[in-house]
């Protein structure tokens, strides 16, 4: 069940290249985790759904995920997502 | 190795012309991603974690040198100068841009390969033994019936949409089977009749994920000539009754299960009776104008070279002994060996292999091999054709590659999926646990005295990494969130096919290295001698030895 206070990110991936992408307060994406905006659920996914259907030639497969802000950091809450939002923690041979 | 004639340019050209055409559109905004998903899926390019990601054909691991320096230059070019080998005996790319991916196609095309039906629901890329055509013990060399599956399967217009993916695999050694054909959706093994005629057993319904099961012998034997025709009738039977509402019930391994393999056999059989006669019955000059393109290359008349490759073995120089004894096979034609290139050290993902190693492979082939080499599906390469006298000059220039470690078949040589690092399925990562092993068992001395002990390492249930068939398999799982791992004992993927039991609760990340290490003292503490195998070990005392020394006495 969802607490109120619970926030969530709304994120998705940008076309050109797949990489994960997320949503700032001004309505941009943002590579960075840190420049997204914490939303409540419910807001975060009509933004989420509404991306999906206006923003297809940028991004594609918004959804939601939680987080935790804290000293003005945003945590992602899952393993998965805290891999995401920074790189593969394996040597990757030419980094770009 | 098969040559594209004019018709399989044209049409795998026009395929990456289209491809180019559906991704224009999709950067337009005249193809929704929704409708976009299933067209890239059927030219093998996925979406994961970090970036896309494309995976590249290998048709039963056999690839030319020319095609190795394609794929090296592809992955300067368009990725990060790297590509990642996989346990179907493909190849991944895991950085490629979206408008970049119909170039790199072109330039596939060129040398005679894509990425055409690598992923979606459709009849994947059929693997073999990577010995096929050079092993000692090999009955008939399978290639040119993999190959004429191949054709058969791809662009096939009834099975372009199946209720999942499919993967076919077959040996040619029935007495040692390298290509795990019982893992598979359906297994061939080429097999002698009592009147001594070399044709197909068929297997249906093996598989791994969410639910292994060994593959069911469905036909005894059958002429070569009836292989096609009977494929298309398990296939018609999985077509029409497969499972289309839950992904995870679609696999041809719970119809079998479901129905039985009496009634399932039945209804194929019953299908094959429309059409054994048909258009599918394969010819002799059919079968032997395939063959041809796996004649084997103009060896030189040599003496056995038994005696030599024993002495090698015993060399002062030890790691170079070790690898001549691990890393190298007998081969069927005296005078030669084939050569395993180990793409498992302390420091790279299981399956890496670099540009400049590519290359520098490549010029190995040309040099040692008559330009041909073969991926693995435990993630290595092989180079089939090497004059065994040539062995030390080629295990010298191996070593300055960092691809001479004498690991073949032993703890070092972990089979592990990318992993949560990468993949977008996965729960757990998977390659550093894998490179920590490892390290931890970076010995040489060590792994030689182990002895034969593959572990097989999966990020997720989809097992990839072949876990529920590892003599130790480890499974990544999302635990609240976060990464755990199951280790299960017993696994194995040959003849003697085994799937894996869980010893006990998941281990934390930073335990399961630990967990490992224990595991394999218990075994060296209760085995009956140097020479008892890890799986025999395991065989013979159980679950409870080890399920003791991991959680204590209960």
């Amino acid at each position: 069940m969802v607490e109120s206070n619970e926030l969530f990110v709304v994120t998705a991936r940008f076309l050109a290249d797949g990489a994960p992408v997320y949503l700032t307060a001004a309505g941009t994406w943002s590579r960075s985790l840190q420049e997204a905006e914490p939303l409540a659920l419910e807001r975060g996914e009509a933004e989420a759904k509404q991306r999906n259907l206006s923003e297809q030639r940028l991004v594609a497969d918004a959804y939601t995920f939680k987080v935790a802000v804290s000293g003005g950091q945003i945590e992602a809450l899952s393993a998965r997502e805290r891999i995401r939002s920074t790189a593969p923690t394996v040597r990757i041979r030419r980094p770009d | 190795m098969y040559q594209y004639d004019e018709h399989d340019r044209k049409i795998v050209s026009e395929r990456a012309e289209q491809f180019a055409r559906q991704v224009e559109r999709r950067i337009e905004g005249d193809i929704t991603e929704l409708h976009f998903k299933k067209l890239r899926l059927q030219n093998g390019l996925y979406m994961q974690l970090h970036n896309y990601m494309l995976r590249v054909a290998i048709p039963y691991g056999l690839l030319s040198s020319k095609q190795l320096r394609k794929l090296a230059e592809i992955s300067r070019k368009y990725d990060r100068s790297y590509g990642h080998f996989t346990t179907r005996q493909n190849i991944q790319y895991n950085w490629p841009k979206l408008e970049e991916v119909p170039k790199i196609l072109r330039e596939l095309a060129s040398v005679e390969m894509h990425a055409i039906q690598t992923s979606g629901d459709c009849i994947r890329n059929i693997t073999s033994d990577h010995l096929a055509g050079v092993a000692r013990d090999e009955l008939e060399d399978p290639r040119p019936i993999a190959e004429i599956m191949r054709h058969w399967s791809t662009f096939h217009p009834e099975f372009a949409y199946l209720p999942r993916k499919f993967k076919i695999a077959i040996t040619g050694t029935p007495d040692h089977d390298r290509a795990a054909v019982r893992l598979h959706d359906i297994g061939v093994r080429l097999l002698k009749n009592d009147a001594g005629e070399v044709g197909c057993q068929v297997l249906v319904g093996g598989g791994l994920g969410r639910t292994p099961v060994i593959a069911k012998v469905i036909r005894e034997w059958l002429p070569k000539e009836d292989l096609l025709s009977y494929l298309e009738a398990i296939l018609r039977v999985y077509n029409m009754y497969g499972d289309r509402k839950d992904k995870f019930k679609a696999r041809i391994k719970i119809l079998v299960n479901s129905l039985g393999i009496e009634e399932f056999t039945r209804q194929v059989e019953d299908e094959w009776g429309h059409i054994k006669e048909g258009a599918m019955k394969l010819t002799q000059a059919e079968i032997d104008r395939v063959t041809k393109f796996f004649q084997p290359p103009p060896y030189k008349q040599l003496s056995d070279s038994d005696a030599q490759l024993a002495s090698l073995r015993m060399s002062k120089d030890r790691v170079f002994g070790r690898w001549a004894q691990h890393n190298v096979e007998l081969h069927k034609v005296p005078g030669y060996s084939a050569v395993y290139i180990s793409l498992k050290t302390v420091e790279t993902p299981p399956g890496d292999c670099s540009d400049t190693q590519m290359d520098a492979i490549a010029a190995l082939a040309d040099d040692y091999s008559f330009g041909e080499l073969v991926v693995t599906h435990t993630q290595n390469l092989v180079l089939p054709h090497v004059e065994t006298s040539r062995l030390p000059e080629l295990y010298e220039r191996l070593a300055k590659l960092d691809l001479a470690t004498p690991n073949i078949n032993l703890i070092g040589d972990i089979i592990c999926c990318p992993g949560l690092d990468f993949c977008d399925l996965a729960n757990a990562r998977s390659i550093p646990q894998a490179l920590e092993i490892s390290k931890r068992f970076e010995d040489l001395d060590y792994q030689h005295d182990i002895g034969e002990l593959n572990i097989k390492m999966s990020g997720c249930i989809n097992a990839c990494g072949h876990h529920h068939v590892g003599h130790i398999g480890i499974l990544g799982i999302n635990k609240r969130g976060e990464e755990a791992y199951q280790l299960a004992l017993g696994g194995a993927p040959g003849n003697d096919m085994s799937i894996g039991k869980i010893v006990g609760p998941a281990f934390p990340p930073e335990k399961i290295v630990d967990a490992v290490e224990t595991i394999v003292k218990r075994y060296l503490e209760v085995r009956s001698s140097e020479d008892e195998r890890f799986l025999d070990c395991y065989r013979r005392v159980g679950m409870e030895p080890f399920k003791e020394a991991l959680y204590g006495a209960h």
